[in-house]
């Protein structure tokens, strides 16, 4: 599994457009970052009336960090919509799936290896919050509580961009696939409807209310609990897929 | 879950595989997709569970979710039951919110129960209740013959202690308004009055009430806080008297002045060593606030000394036509200053019409003027206590028209509060965070603005260049 992981690794490490998007990214990142720190040297005399006041590392992380975790519904399936797609087109998979490995490991290590390279761009995100401890005490509990919501949200983007790429042989539809179902997942509570109990699913199901918690240092069992449960669907859904193609492929030889 | 055919698969190729049996082909098909709807059902399942029973910790460095040590020292105080009624629309956002901060207090006392009512769907039992349909939390306890309520239109942790606060008291403050001089009445809607500032008043459990100091020369005992409300119309020497009698006793008083009027008040002048100074006051900063003449006096933060009513004040203070006030300290009595006019104010002693200014050499004086002053003396009585005094140069400032305007009710809340003696009140505080304030003026910010906004990108761009020469050429 660790071999497929380090071989997807090097796969995304060594290929130029990833460092590209890494230096748009960043560029981001950077800009995002700044104003988001000059808005709060702007309000920091009202924001300290509040009742409980944020300070900076809480200001950052709900207004910098959870926003920026909506890009990972984009860039997760881009990075993700090669991983079963391309093998497919070029029928390098038939020759991974006879190497000594079950099919559980091929899909752990196939997500490994792009959840990796994910984690090292959103550390990109953190670097910034993190050198605010140049200049003041950060709430470092707070800070690395949405590290962990990032990773959360980047988890549940790159399993569901692997299922989908394992679903087609076209990267594209792939990545339009998984983008599209995760962006619906992401807003699908924020409409009123006229029944509470569907209102209360619909709530339940979405992704943006249950990332509240992890930006502003609060540990919810709830919201820990929907990623990994999501997560291990879409992981899960994944393995049955490749098994099954398993089963065709050996029934077909 | 899929109806693909294999994908890897190359049909009408050179090696095409043999065509496996159809039925066991489509068993397996069959049994994927099962599978896929166990799991799914069963991640479905544990998503509603953990819905069901959901734990939460608060581990930012304030403690930031969690409620102030005096909101848990409140509502772990009462040993009857809370009922919060909460009359709202359906809308989700606003009912989590009021769910959740409820939570939070009833984490600490179970006897708090929530209940929500729709004004949509049950008019009949907001109409009972003579709730606001546009959004009210009644929060009540005791019962029929004891029965206390709050309502709050706003919701915060700080009103919602504020109410449980007041319904901990058995009994209401009173406060006194004194009653005969042509002053300001709590019973007229009009401009000048004070009708509104007792309904507020009486939201915070103040109970506001007139008496003639000719028909009570003494006065009550059960005053809490004596207003002089700006009179018009001369004291008889009698009622001075009173006063001067129920101030050297240590009663709390509260002496909002109009210069203009000179209504034989000298001797509770001298016994305070506060007199108003002549002329009114004008203010050029006003101006930047919008309003129309410089009789106003805009107080802002600046002009706030640190003192238990001034505190976490959000927008200015404004004064309509106020008089500055002349302190002389006295022995026995510490005097601390409420507020000041800003720098660009002055006295005018002249009339107030065309282009007035500050004009040297003259009576008038420029600011910062005191405005505002809190006396405190100790009183020697069975019980040792403190005796709170405020004189506030301007009495329109609370008077209906101008109450809403700036901060002015929210002082006024606080003031009374604090003359009433009722600091649990005003000593609702949470922790500030150690990372609150960013010097703008730091140079790491810059520094760092620019690695992170061009560097680090730059280094990036050209490790992608080198990748791209090196798969060119390899």
């Amino acid at each position: 599994m660790l071999t497929i992981a380090a071989r997807e690794f090097n796969a995304l490490f060594r290929s130029p457009l990833a460092w590209i998007i890494a230096a748009i990214l960043q560029i981001f990142f950077a800009w995002y970052f700044l104003s988001t720190l000059e808005q709060y040297i702007l309000i920091q005399d009202k924001l300290a009336l509040q009742d409980h006041p944020p300070g900076i590392t809480a200001f950052v992380t709900f207004r910098y960090l959870a926003p920026c975790s909506a890009l990972l519904l984009i860039i997760c399936p881009l990075l993700t919509m090669r991983s079963y797609a391309d093998e497919y087109r070029q029928g390098t998979f038939t020759l991974l799936r006879t190497a000594p490995v079950s099919n559980s490991a091929i899909v752990m290590g196939k997500f490994f290896g792009v959840y990796a390279f994910v984690a090292l761009l959103l550390c990109l995100a953190l670097l910034m919050p993190l050198c605010l401890v140049y200049i003041t005490n950060v709430d470092f509990a707070t800070l690395l509580w949405s590290l962990a919501g990032l990773l959360a949200v980047a988890a549940l983007c790159t399993s569901a961009g692997m299922l989908f790429s394992s679903l087609t042989r076209h990267t594209l539809v792939a990545a339009i696939a998984s983008s599209t179902l995760l962006i619906i997942l992401w807003v699908i509570g924020k409409h009123a409807v006229s029944s509470p109990v569907i209102q209360q699913a619909l709530g339940t199901l979405a992704t943006s209310s249950h990332l509240g918690s992890f930006f502003q240092g609060l540990v919810s069992s709830r919201d820990i609990v929907y990623f990994v449960l999501l997560t291990s669907l879409f992981i899960g859904l994944t393995m049955i897929r490749v098994n099954n193609l398993g089963w065709q492929g050996s029934q077909g030889r | 879950m899929n109806h693909h055919q294999p994908l890897n698969q190359q049909p009408g190729g050179p090696t095409e595989p043999k065509r496996p049996d159809h039925r066991l082909r489509r068993t397996q098909q069959w049994l994927a997709n099962i599978t896929g709807v166990l799991l799914t059902l069963v991640i479905a399942s544990l998503l509603y569970l953990s819905h069901r029973w959901p734990a939460e910790a608060d581990i930012s460095a304030t403690n930031r979710h969690s409620l102030s040590e005096q909101s848990v020292r409140t509502v772990s105080s009462f040993d009857q039951a809370i009922r919060v009624t909460a009359v709202l629309g359906p809308d989700a956002t606003q009912r989590q919110a009021v769910k959740k901060l409820v939570a939070q207090y009833s984490k600490h006392n179970p006897r708090l129960q929530l209940e929500f009512i729709n004004p949509e769907t049950s008019p009949a039992r907001v109409r009972e209740l003579d709730a606001n349909p546009g959004g009210e939390l009644i929060i009540s306890t005791g019962d029929a013959d004891l029965y206390r309520e709050k309502r709050l239109q706003s919701l915060s942790e700080r009103s919602f202690t504020g109410a449980l606060t007041q319904l901990s008291r058995n009994a209401n403050r009173q406060v006194v308004f004194v009653t005969g001089h042509d002053e300001r009445t709590t019973q007229r809607q009009t401009n000048g009055d004070f009708a509104e500032l007792a309904a507020r008043l009486t939201q915070l459990g103040l109970v506001t009430r007139e008496i003639s100091l000719v028909t009570n020369p003494v006065i009550p005992e059960d005053t809490d806080l004596l207003v002089i409300a700006a009179p018009r119309k001369p004291y008889f020497p009698g009622e001075v008297a009173t006063l001067l009698n129920y101030v050297s006793t240590g009663g709390n008083i509260l002496w909002l002045i109009d210069e203009q009027h000179d209504v034989g008040l000298k001797a509770l002048s001298a016994e305070l060593g506060i007199e108003p100074l002549p002329g009114v006051l004008l203010d050029a900063s006003s101006k930047s606030y919008g309003a129309e003449n410089p009789t106003f006096a805009v107080i802002d933060h600046s002009n706030l000394p640190d003192h238990p009513v001034n505190r976490t004040l959000g927008n200015p203070l404004l004064l309509p036509a106020a008089t500055a006030l002349n302190l002389t300290p006295l022995a026995g009595q510490s005097s601390r200053p409420l507020f000041f006019s800003s720098e660009q104010s002055w006295t005018e002693s002249g009339p107030v019409a065309g282009a007035v200014r500050f004009d040297e050499n003259t009576t008038e004086q420029r600011g910062p003027l005191l405005l505002g002053i809190a006396l405190q003396r100790q009183v020697q009585t069975l019980q040792p206590r403190e005796q709170r005094i405020a004189v506030i140069g301007d009495a329109d400032w609370l008077a209906n028209q101008w109450i809403g305007n700036g901060a002015n009710l929210e002082y006024a809340q606080r003031l009374f509060n604090w003359l009433a003696a009722d600091d649990a009140q005003l000593s609702f505080a949470t922790a500030t965070p150690e990372d609150a304030f960013i010097n703008p003026a730091s140079r790491t910010i810059l520094v760092m603005g620019g690695g992170f906004l061009f560097g680090l990108p730059l280094i990036f761009l050209i490790i992608a260049a080198m990748l791209w020469r090196q798969q060119r050429n390899g």
